[in-house]
């Protein structure tokens, strides 16, 4: 059943009186909606347990662990596209909300009356397929059974042998009007689900979906609205949504901004209280935590536009600092040790250089945050190291999601800091392999789309055994690539890398092209149906759609099966 | 006892909120409290409304003292006294600073409000010591200070008490010494 107007009784009064299971996926957008609802059921004083998990194995023994404590079950961006009622198999008390931004949903989980419920967002509309061209109605369905193998011998028939030939007859025509519009009838069913689950995409993040709860609750603040600004910005530099959609929800969250965030001259707010406001933000990763020639040198947009690895790419990068005006010295300093002139002008400077120099999209409109004197963090950083923070190698990923928890809270912000350290090695290490790559032609076109994989035992191949940052050197390496070749504009990107040396395992990543407006990628099915073709020993637990993890030595079959695919369609 | 334990007792001062959840009355062991309805101002102790402040539950509606105007009057007649001036609440420390600590935006322009409360605080406690120190170096045994708060009396006694303690003995000691000297 789908909820959306009345969140508040349908939803939250329901879980908020029980002991609840929350299942999340470790995602930054799944992450700040966890931490939305954890801080609602404390004001509360509900008992829940967070769980985290990746895959739809770790799913069920969550499940199957904790199911026999709890009454209501929630599930943030895991499990829209599972059939839950199968998978679990929960007992009649037991209520499952799911809030996933991902699509097209599971329908028999959408269609479920009692025990599953999607929370949607007040005014969104789900495009699924009326509920008579999927489902039968009972009746059909028996006679169906009937049909399916044997030989036509219904209970009318025996009832009527005494009455004669007939009334058979007209049964028999009756009855094949009636197969025939059943055949058409699954026929189409089969066409409308496949065209359904063709494309995979993202819709509202779960952070925003709660965000609104809270405020329905009139139990929003500041921190929250923060978090929910967090996901949102994951979908837009995680490329989860097109640019139109992040700026309407971007509207969305002004007035909401305005509201919590009104400095009149006489009841100007303490120092120690967090202040948002909106800010054009470029798209320099982590400038200000960084130096700038780091920063431009390490941010995709930047590295890509100016061809960083390359001397003349280098050169042309030195003459975009000496036209702004920043000489080389201060460049390489840390940004908040700059010179003040050099500092406040900053902005203005590459506004007036960028057009020049090709670099068209350097801004997009953002938030950033602010406490105290000291501590102020756009939501691009935050994000970045609240990336760090869930994939850090060195931790499991259980506990690294409990860690990048805890850091989302503002009393602990000094976690985000030292996370942002960590992304700024990521974020290193990423471009120093894409420069690998690219100089060492590893990256392969094969006509329907261009891929690579990561080498066993390079440096610093422990960041790239997870998902989200798997996914960031392929968009980085998609860029960098289309950056020389301007024809592989419109295929797509798929990555490989290990995870497991010992199991012989590999994770894939596909990364849709760059032309693609609106985001939507038919990886889960391609790679389905690839993995099926070739018997690959491929499973397919992660809920990320474009990710997947297979055996290395069925690689290249794979590859080959896809090609195949891909060139027919 | 305790700066904490002082802080206990404070909390029972009555104070207004707005809450913004509605539930009827609540009878407690120290009173009955409510009906509680959204945006009507209702008196309950400072426990309570911290409480709920913190669930996000209500608004704090700060006391008519604590305001700029209020408080930097008050500063300069203190200033200006050498005794010590009634001050608007037996509590106003703790008061202002656990409003100030759990419901910052309730109160407007809070960081002057923060340092003038300071400032009063320092005045009253450089007044407290001269008083001290006048009273051991002139050897008075009675001293009468109007208008302290139990906070103050609280900072300065561990201290006060011990040093006339030694004070005694030392002078035990020293009149004893001098009376055997005689003898």
């Amino acid at each position: 059943m789908v909820v959306i107007d009345r969140v508040k009784e349908d939803f939250y009064q329901r879980i908020s009186s029980d002991h609840v299971l929350v299942l999340v996926y470790p995602d930054v957008d799944s992450l700040c909606a966890c931490k939305i609802l954890q801080t609602l059921f404390k004001a509360d004083n509900t008992q829940y347990t967070v769980v985290c998990v990746s895959g739809i194995s770790q799913l069920k023994t969550a499940f199957t662990t904790h199911h026999d404590k709890v009454r209501s079950v929630v599930l943030i961006n895991c499990g829209g596209g599972a059939k839950l009622i199968e998978l679990l198999q929960p007992e009649e008390h037991i209520c499952i909300f799911v809030v996933d931004s991902v699509r097209p949903l599971e329908l028999d989980n959408v269609y479920n009356k009692g025990q599953v419920h999607i929370v949607l967002r007040e005014g969104e509309v789900l495009e699924i397929p009326d509920f008579d061209d999927i489902y039968d109605s009972d009746q059909q369905a028996e006679e169906d059974g009937e049909e399916e193998g044997e030989e036509f011998f219904s209970d009318e028939e025996v009832e009527d042998s005494v009455t004669g030939g007939k009334r058979r007859r007209r049964e028999g025509e009756a009855s094949y009007e009636a197969r025939r519009k059943r055949h058409l009838w699954r026929r189409k069913r089969e066409e409308i689900l496949y065209k359904y689950s063709e494309f995979n995409y993202h819709s509202t993040a779960a952070s925003l979906v709660l965000y609104e709860l809270a405020w329905r609750l009139t139990r929003d603040n500041n921190e929250l609205l923060w978090l929910a600004i967090t996901g949102l910005t994951e979908q837009l530099l995680h490329e989860k949504t097109d640019r139109e959609m992040y700026v309407t929800e971007m509207h969305r969250m002004q007035p909401h901004v305005l509201r919590l965030n009104r400095s009149e001259e006489e009841t100007v707010s303490a120092i120690n209280t967090m202040k948002i406001n909106f800010v054009e933000e470029l798209r320099l990763d982590l400038y200000r935590h960084w130096t700038i020639y780091d920063s431009l040198c390490n941010s995709c947009y930047t590295a890509c536009k100016f061809k960083v690895w390359s001397l003349k790419g280098h050169k042309n990068l030195l003459e975009f600092l000496a036209d702004m005006g920043l000489p080389l010295v201060q460049c390489k300093q840390r940004f908040s040790a700059m010179d003040v002139q050099f500092r406040e002008n900053f902005r203005s400077w590459i506004d007036r250089s960028a057009a020049k120099f090709g670099l068209d999209n350097m801004a997009y409109g953002s938030f950033s945050a602010q406490i105290g004197y000291k501590i102020k963090l756009s939501a691009a950083d935050m994000l970045l190291s609240t990336t760090a923070l869930i994939e850090n190698p060195e931790k499991s990923t259980e506990e690294a999601f409990l860690q990048a928890l805890d850091a989302l809270s503002w009393s602990n912000v000094t976690k985000i800091l030292a996370g942002i350290e960590t992304a700024k090695l990521q974020q290193a290490a990423i471009k120093t392999h894409v420069r690998n790559f690219i100089d060492t032609h590893q990256v392969v076109c094969t006509g329907p789309f261009v891929y690579a994989y990561v080498e066993e035992g390079t440096p610093n191949m422990k960041y790239f055994s997870r998902p989200l940052t798997l996914c960031k050197l392929a968009r980085f390496l998609r860029e960098a690539w289309i950056s020389s070749n301007k024809r592989a504009r419109d295929y797509p990107f798929i990555l490989s890398a290990p995870v497991d040396l010992e199991k012989g395992t590999c994770l894939v990543a596909g990364v849709p092209c760059q032309t693609e407006e609106t985001r939507r990628s038919e990886f889960r099915k391609a790679f389905t149906q690839a993995a099926d073709r070739t018997q690959a020993n491929a499973s397919f637990d992660c809920f990320d759609n474009c990710v997947f993890e297979m055996q290395m030595e069925d690689r290249g079959k794979f590859f080959d099966a896809l090609t195949a695919l891909c060139t027919v369609c | 006892m305790e700066p904490a334990e002082v802080e206990f007792l404070a909390e029972k001062e009555q104070i207004t909120i707005v809450p913004n959840f509605s539930e009827n009355k609540l009878y407690l062991i120290s009173g009955e409290f409510g009906p509680f309805n959204p945006s009507m101002q209702t008196r309950v102790p400072l426990w309570l409304a911290i409480n709920l402040r913190q669930r996000q539950k209500c608004h704090i509606v700060p006391p008519d003292w604590l305001n700029v105007d209020y408080l930097t009057e008050k500063k300069s007649e203190e200033a200006a006294e050498s005794f010590f001036t009634a001050m608007p609440s037996p509590n106003y420390m703790e008061v202002s600073s656990l409003v100030l600590n759990n419901a910052a935006e309730d109160v407007p322009k809070a960081d002057e409000v923060r340092t003038l409360v300071k400032d009063i605080w320092d005045l009253r406690q450089a007044k407290l010591k001269k008083g001290v120190d006048q009273m051991i170096s002139q050897q008075e045994t009675f001293a009468k200070l109007d208008n302290l708060t139990l906070m103050e009396m609280n900072c300065i006694r561990p201290f006060l008490t011990a040093a006339l303690d030694h004070l005694h003995l030392l002078h035990n000691h020293a009149t004893s010494y001098t009376s055997s000297q005689a003898d």
